[in-house]
């Protein structure tokens, strides 16, 4: 019995050293932030967040512009990528053949695999040319005139830029989301789905009616977890964003977002405010995905109290 | 066995401890196929290895003023401010092009021509359209097509993006005043490209783009037409090696921080970089024998390097300037008072 007794005690302790090194780890990560960003946060303090100006010659940084650029392009690829996910997972499992599901899986999966800096490459070389001669102009074209949201889409159209660099990201997190999704659907007992469809509903209706509430926390997650990693996202959008320290709102033109900022100008920060503005804007990232995280454990923890298990 | 096995190890080992004199240095991108070639044929004929890393200017600088490295090259001149502050000497080695490219359907592989006043105007977003009047003007036999402009800039710090600012600032105090200089700035208009070739790309992408790029991102396939600049005196050029030497024979040692950006010179290419390498002014007894290896290097790469420069589009320092640098290393204090540079270049 002895022999059990350690396992079991060496597993309990390993476990317990897991998570306190992962915790360590996120503290410590934290505390080099701040500690390396205070000479930016002492010299700007507040104004860094809401002032645009980002002069490297002046030596007056404003974050404005490039945490603009990251959540615009992150919801642009929400937008795309939870719909498509939606029905990616819906047609896997409900109306494809049983025999080819694992395949159309390990297909979805396989865009996972592909590289970030693989995405970048393919959205610089093909799919940017692609947006700017199709997609931005019928877009143009069609919402140009609406009275709130026209001005978004005026301008220059190079392909390039915020519209395109959300498109690429929605395209890189659609596997996650899908994968998250497919688990969560597959959890939803059996039983529960049988009893609406022998009560009469169609497939969309189990789905709408008993899968969807079952499964919201699950789903809410995934998206969550996809915003995560597009908000992160460096290469691929540094490659199609067009890398412009301008402000505008229109979503064609060039832009910045935060990471893209970091990479495209970290190792040639020559001077020690520089480099500290750069590392207070990865402070900003850090603390925003981290809201990102505790929102949407916050939001559930509310449905759940509302609706039940 | 086991015991035969790690004398075995050890005694490799330690041949090839016996290997030859490392120096290593790092810096700019823009020199770096002259010094990959020059170091590749030193090694072969001395059995001494430069290693030579091209990070970027700002890394260059950083890192040797932290020691990290035995010698650092930039395309930004430190002040003599700097240069006492971080105890370090400087001297040019090569000169090369900051070429202007515009993607111009229909006249591919024509050049242009631009003066100051229209390109300063360009790339503040007063002139956007190639088929303004001032433009057509100065290009009679040319009929420029109806574009807008659209600027391509570098999105990461480089010490290209510095001659180019340098060069703008001087041609207008409006651009000084407006954006200024530096590695990087803040460009009021237009698409940041990663690198040259991101540049390059971005030109070749979009019609009607105009870039800035270092020569050797030329090529002929993305045909590119080259802007002519207007130089001080007055003459329409094109970036040729010749125009580049004309540059480089402005060069003087007095006026550092201005290079030869729009020299005087008839002939002269106005955007000609110049590339630095930055040495410390005292050497510690440990660093001595890199030192004297440097020196030698670089007394043969000035000696028997010039083909690889002429045919890598380079230009190498004149003759003149040689002297002075040569001078310059005498300086170098070794921890011992009377060790000195060894040996004379002639």
């Amino acid at each position: 019995m002895k022999k059990v007794e350690i396992m079991n005690g060496m597993i309990k302790t390993l476990s317990r050293a897991s998570v306190l090194i992962v915790i360590a780890l996120f503290m410590g990560i934290f505390y080099f932030l701040i500690k390396n960003s205070q000479l930016s946060i002492h010299t700007f303090g507040l104004q860094f967040i809401h002032n645009q100006e980002w002069n490297p010659v002046l030596k007056i940084f404003g974050a404005l512009g490039a945490i603009k650029g990251t959540l615009i392009t992150s919801l642009i690829a929400l937008l795309i990528a939870v719909p498509t996910s939606f029905g990616i997972t819906m047609f896997i499992l409900k109306v494809a053949p049983h025999s080819i599901q694992k395949a159309l899986r390990i297909s979805i999966d396989l865009l996972a695999g592909i590289p970030s800096i693989i995405y970048g490459m393919w959205g610089l070389y093909v799919f940017s040319p692609f947006v700017g001669q199709y997609i931005q102009p019928w877009m143009m074209h069609f919402f140009g005139d609406l009275p709130w949201i026209g001005h978004c889409f005026a301008g220059e159209n190079y392909g390039m830029g915020l519209f395109t660099a959300g498109m690429v990201l929605g395209i890189m997190i659609i596997p996650f989301i899908t994968s998250i999704m497919h688990d969560i659907f597959e959890l939803v007992p059996n039983i529960l789905v049988e009893s609406v469809l022998s009560l009469g509903a169609t497939t969309w209706e189990s789905i709408w009616h008993v899968i969807i509430p079952y499964g919201r926390i699950g789903f809410a997650g995934g998206v969550m977890l996809g915003l995560g990693r597009a908000i992160g996202e460096t290469m691929a959008v540094s490659f199609v964003i067009g890398n412009a320290h301008t402000m505008t709102t229109a979503l064609f033109a060039p832009a910045n977002s935060m990471t893209s900022s970091i990479a495209n100008e970290f190792t040639e920060a020559t001077y020690e405010l520089y480099s500290s503005a750069l590392v207070e804007l990865g402070l900003i990232l850090f603390v925003i995905t981290a809201i990102v995280v505790f929102l949407s454990n916050f939001l559930l923890k509310l449905t759940k109290n509302q609706h039940g298990p | 066995m086991l015991y035969k096995i790690l004398t075995c190890i050890v005694i490799l080992f330690s041949l090839n401890s016996h290997a030859s004199l490392l120096i290593t240095g790092a810096g700019a991108s823009f020199p770096a196929p002259v010094y990959s070639k020059w170091s590749e044929k030193y090694y072969l004929q001395h059995h001494i290895k430069i290693n030579y890393q091209a990070i970027g200017s700002g890394g260059g600088i950083k890192q040797i003023s932290l020691r990290t490295l035995d010698f650092a090259a930039t395309d930004k001149p430190l002040s003599a401010k700097e240069l006492e502050s971080f105890k370090l000497i400087q001297f040019p080695v090569l000169f090369g092009a900051v070429v202007l490219v515009a993607n111009l359907p229909g006249l591919t592989s024509q050049a242009i021509n631009l003066n100051n006043q229209i390109l300063k105007n360009i790339f503040l977003g007063k002139i956007q359209n190639w088929s303004d009047k001032k433009i057509q003007a100065l290009n009679p036999s040319i009929k420029l097509p109806t574009l807008p402009i659209t600027i391509v800039h570098r999105a990461d710090g480089s010490g290209t993006t510095y001659v180019f600012t340098k060069y703008l600032s001087q041609i207008s105090p409006e651009w000084a005043n407006r954006v200024g200089v530096g590695m990087s700035v803040k460009w009021p208009f237009g698409f940041g490209g990663k690198s040259n070739d991101g540049v390059a790309l971005y030109v070749k992408s979009i019609p009607g783009a105009i870039g800035y790029l270092e020569q050797n991102y030329v090529e002929k396939k993305n045909n590119f037409s080259l802007v002519r600049l207007q130089n001080k005196a007055g003459e329409f050029i094109l970036p040729t090696k010749s125009s580049v030497a004309a540059a480089a024979r402005q060069f003087n040692f007095k006026n550092i921080s201005a290079g030869v950006i729009n020299p005087p010179g008839r002939q002269a290419w106005p955007l000609t970089a110049t590339s630095y390498i930055l040495i410390p002014q005292a050497i510690p007894d440990t660093k001595h024998e890199i030192y004297q290896g440097l020196y030698q290097f670089f007394v043969w790469a000035f000696k028997y390097g010039q083909d690889d420069v002429s045919h890598l589009g380079f230009v190498m320092v004149p003759q003149k300037i040689q002297d002075e640098i040569w001078l310059r290393w005498k300086t170098i204090q070794f921890q011992q008072p009377k060790t000195r540079i060894l040996g004379n270049p002639r």
